[in-house]
């Protein structure tokens, strides 16, 4: 059972990564990579208990804090340096 | 003052239920190492920004909030599962609106502000003195905000009525 | 019992992947960014709490639990800052919202 979770998983982060690939904004890519991050973690938390090595735990909670780290300081990066596609489309 | 010393414990409990090494001295070193470190940290971000005004009293108080945010989070993803799902019957009507806030303290507005972006379908954008932009999918989740119950009960935590 | 906890916690998996793909779907979906972003919040709040708590019925009461518990906590208080901070500075930066109702007061106000 923690397989097919691990499947599903899988095909959401997929689907999160193609939208951080067609944007169209610069922000639905950062929406999406956040999601990836969250899910992520669920993965690696659901991967530790398929392998029944619970120390996957600790990783987990790790990539929690730098997940929320990262996407906190790619946004002030786009904020202080708007890229040039940010106002133009949609 | 107890905002620091609450500060203290939760940190320590933090580290050692993460640690799971309750009786290794260097492990506990480095622990006790890190709390001081986080504390001072803190306590320098808290003079800028002051967040201790009503710290405790929410605190203990939060026990009567969360289920109801957890009530309130479940119905809202189920609206929004709708519009996912079945968009031709469940069209999305964004809006925007100013609302005032009536929680009082720092504390306080940014639990309201975070409370607000945790449940689905609901978005703050800004927060200023006493007023919140917030974005809302459904016009009904914008209703049930404007009705007040989730800023009365906020309010609550802090001591209002 | 094991029978039960076993089931109950193959349905929190499975109704956690369900609202993780619609999350997914969601995100596809909708037509603009602060649309998404709500499709987004879904599976960060609702999907980690299903999932999570379908492991921690497998996984009884340990250290692994608490630790389990703090993702949850985590996850839930880091998600709305995260999301609040991206959807203000797309709309400080001037990417306009979509809207259904233009009334007065909303518009006149949010261009102040």
């Amino acid at each position: 059972m923690f397989a097919v979770t691990c499947l599903a998983i899988l095909i959401v982060m997929g689907i999160a990564l193609a939208r951080a690939f067609i944007g169209p904004t610069v922000y639905d890519r950062i929406l999406a990579v956040n999601m990836f991050g969250t899910k992520t973690v669920l993965f690696i938390a659901v991967y530790g208990f398929l392998t029944e090595r619970p120390e996957f735990m600790d990783i987990a909670l790790v990539y929690a804090l730098i997940n929320f780290v990262g996407v906190i300081a790619v946004l002030k990066f786009v904020e202080r340096f708007p890229p040039p596609s940010a106002q133009s489309d949609e | 003052m107890p905002y620091r010393y609450l500060l203290i414990i939760g940190l320590s409990i933090f580290w050692l239920l993460l640690s799971g090494y309750w009786t290794n001295p260097l492990i506990l070193g480095l622990g006790a190492a890190s709390v001081a470190l986080s504390t001072w940290i803190a306590m320098r971000i808290e003079k800028k920004y002051a967040f201790k005004d009503k710290g405790v009293s929410i605190l203990i108080r939060q026990h009567t909030f969360w289920p109801w945010l957890l009530l309130e989070i479940v119905k809202s993803n189920i609206a929004v599962l709708k519009c996912i799902w079945m968009p031709k019957t469940n069209p999305t009507s964004p809006i925007i609106r100013q609302l005032k806030m009536q929680p009082q303290s720092n504390i306080a507005r940014t639990l309201y502000a975070n409370a607000i972006t945790l449940t689905p379908g609901t978005v703050s954008i800004e927060v200023r003195d006493e007023e919140i932009l917030v974005y809302a999918l459904l016009e009904d989740a914008m209703k049930d905000l404007e009705d007040g119950e989730m800023g009365r009960r906020v309010h609550k935590l802090e001591g209002g009525n | 019992m094991n029978f039960i906890i076993d089931a109950l916690s193959w349905a929190c998996l499975m109704l956690g992947c369900f609202l993780g793909i619609s999350g997914a779907i969601g995100i596809f979906r909708f037509d603009e960014f602060y649309s998404r972003a709500h499709a987004a919040s879904v599976t960060d709040t609702l999907c980690v709490l299903f999932i999570i708590s379908g492991l921690v019925l497998q996984s009884g009461f340990n250290l692994v639990t608490v630790k389990m518990i703090f993702i949850v906590v985590l996850l839930w208080l880091t998600s709305p800052v995260a999301s609040h901070a991206l959807i203000r500075s797309a709309y400080q930066t001037g990417l306009k919202p979509k809207l259904a109702i233009t009334r007065k007061e909303s518009s006149k106000r949010t261009q102040s």
